[in-house]
């Protein structure tokens, strides 16, 4: 009995994990990556702007896993350190507009009236906005860099979260365990920072999956057309940048650091399919 | 339902208002003064004030809004001084390029999108359905700019099916140069379709009268076509409405790639030479276009599916 029980239990579970393949594949993969860019530093096997001519434009090898670049700087090197400065600040900002905009949108959702009408067109608006042309325009102001990049995306980044959170506080307000921490006496902020937020900031958090990726290929892409990561520094966005004039003769400066980018935002995208599969199966959504 | 369209309408001024306000109001509060960006470190304070003056940033923030709403309405954008030319003809003039380039991206997406969201839905949970996935989300997350140089290497310089870049004159030649940005603007939105189609067919094929459907012993193809899509169609304009504003981000870094001299390269240039009128009626252009776009769909909701018609009970 015991035993069949057993089988059962270990047949599901093996299905289960096969059925949830998305997260597995996608943790490994974001895994494998973040630990290699966030050791960059020892892994790297040359300094990523290590010039050294007599060596220029190799193909992959051994010694060069992702081939030199036109003076000779080893791709892959560069690349983990590209991925790191990627990583680093896409999580930054990402989650910088997570916060901030979870938490507006529950304040606001609570509150209500007009303070909530308000932000609810703020965030509307922001979110109409075309995402790249609003970065270039914070850019044109700031100046060429990582920074004016980083507060460009934060400025549009809150605003889904805030219109997610508000959505769900619109309707946890009407759930009788939020009603009654009035009757109990709590405080507004308590309500909201204990009772309300940890039940709708799920919602936000499978979101931010979508909004890594996204992110992720702004950053490059401005980094692309010069107006991100300044030389000699590097990210994927600018040392793909670097190979577009050698594409004929050495393919690999554009097309490898570029598949670690899509491999990057594959991974992220899994786990975010395989956390709404895992919320489906049991009902959650 | 009038009311519903005036409400609907007027939510959309609001928010172009909110929009002029939100581009107008960057320029003044994000850090970083403008003008010394603009002149460079070596600008005197009485270049910077004098540069400051003739773009009307010393005046109270009330006017310059006012004056800048009043432009925005009555279409005088005023004068690029990098290109010394009017801003509306400046963007008359480039608009076709990028429109040209949108539409067809959006195109090459749907061309490869619906039958692959048919085939997903179709087969839901199977591996084929697994495999589409996989392919679209690696497609979504590739930049447009590292698709858009690969495509360039294998089609254009490898094969010389196609040019490499530029854009070509006549009607042949517009769609030959845009074909390559095309496949890279409609592979990066194809993820989008597939997954909101798919959810919304299965949804769809769930439901009675697709049952009572079969039973009555119609083709597959005849469901499908007649009584399938037709439902379930509206989710998946609705979302393409919202990414709009993601195809505009793609075209803006595709038309750098391919050179093709479109809004996006406008709008490069215009940051690169810091022409801020011109960077600021071009955002706010583009975020009309979307706001435009996303009350378009929420009215043609209301006129062909009467379900969704305000004050219509549909249980």
């Amino acid at each position: 009995m015991s035993n069949a029980l057993a089988l059962v239990r270990s047949r599901r579970w093996s299905i289960r994990r096969l059925q949830n393949w998305e997260l597995t594949t996608g943790f490994f993969v974001v895994g494998l990556l973040l630990v290699a860019s966030l050791l960059a530093p020892y892994l790297a096997p040359y300094p990523p702007n290590q010039v050294n001519v007599l060596v220029a434009l190799q193909g992959p090898s051994w010694h060069h896993w992702m081939g030199t670049d036109f003076v000779g700087r080893d791709v892959w090197s560069r690349v983990l350190f590209g991925l790191r400065i990627d990583v680093l600040i896409v999580a930054l900002i990402t989650y910088l507009g997570l916060v901030v905009g979870v938490i507006i949108g529950t304040v606001s959702g609570y509150v209500g009236g007009w303070f909530d009408a308000i932000v609810g067109r703020v965030a509307d608006t922001v979110v109409a906005f075309p995402f790249i042309v609003l970065v270039l325009a914070v850019v044109a102001i700031v100046g060429p860099g990582l920074k004016g990049v980083a507060i460009g995306i934060v400025i549009v980044g809150w605003a889904l979260y805030a219109r997610l959170a508000r959505a769900e506080m619109l309707s946890l307000r009407e759930q009788p365990f939020i009603m009654s921490t009035r009757a109990l006496g709590y405080s507004h902020l308590r309500t909201i920072f204990r009772h309300a937020l940890p039940n709708l900031v799920r919602t936000s958090l499978v979101y931010s999956t979508v909004d890594v990726v996204v992110n992720m290929l702004v950053l490059a892409g401005m980094s692309y057309l010069g107006l991100g990561q300044q030389a000699p520094g590097a990210d994927l966005g600018s040392i793909i940048a670097s190979g577009q004039g050698y594409l004929l003769s050495a393919w690999w400066i554009t097309t490898l650091p570029g598949a670690v980018l899509v491999l990057f935002g594959f991974g992220v995208s899994l786990i975010g399919d395989g956390i709404t599969r895992g919320d489906l199966a049991q009902g959650r959504l | 339902m009038t009311g519903y369209v005036a409400r609907r309408v007027g939510v959309s001024l609001i928010q172009l208002v909110l929009l002029s306000f939100f581009a107008f109001s960057l320029i003044h509060f994000v850090p970083g003064n403008p003008v010394a960006t603009m002149l460079g470190p070596r600008a005197t304070p009485s270049e910077i004030r004098q540069i400051s003056d003739s773009l009307g940033l010393n005046q109270p923030l009330a006017k310059q809004f006012g004056l800048f709403l009043g432009h925005l309405v009555t279409g005088h954008f005023g004068t690029s001084f990098t290109f010394s030319q009017s801003i509306s003809s400046l963007i008359a003039q480039r608009a076709v390029p990028s429109l040209a380039l949108i539409a067809y991206g959006l195109i090459v997406a749907l061309v490869l999108g619906v039958p692959l969201a048919v085939a997903s839905a179709l087969r839901a949970e199977r591996p084929l359905d697994h495999g589409i996935r996989v392919f679209t989300t690696i497609s979504f997350a590739m930049p447009t700019f590292w698709s858009g140089l690969i495509l360039a290497v294998v089609f254009a310089l490898k094969l010389h099916w196609l040019p490499v870049s530029g854009y070509g004159s006549g009607f042949f030649g517009v769609v030959q140069s845009l074909t390559l940005p095309a496949i890279a603007l409609g592979l990066s939105l194809l993820a989008v379709i597939v997954r909101t189609l798919r959810t919304s067919i299965r949804h769809v094929l769930s439901l009675e009268y697709i049952e009572a459907a079969n039973a009555r012993g119609l083709s597959t193809r005849r469901i499908l076509t007649r009584h399938v899509m037709r439902n379930a169609v509206m989710p998946t304009i609705t979302v393409l409405a919202v990414n709009v504003g993601f195809l505009i981000g793609g075209t803006v870094v595709l038309e750098q790639v391919f050179q093709i001299p479109g809004l996006g390269t406008l709008l490069f240039q215009a940051v690169e030479q810091r022409d801020y009128p011109l960077v600021e009626t071009i955002a706010v252009l583009a975020g009309a276009v979307v706001v435009f776009l996303n009350l378009a769909t929420d009215l043609m909701q209301v006129v062909l599916d009467p379900r969704v018609r305000p004050g219509v009970r549909s249980e």
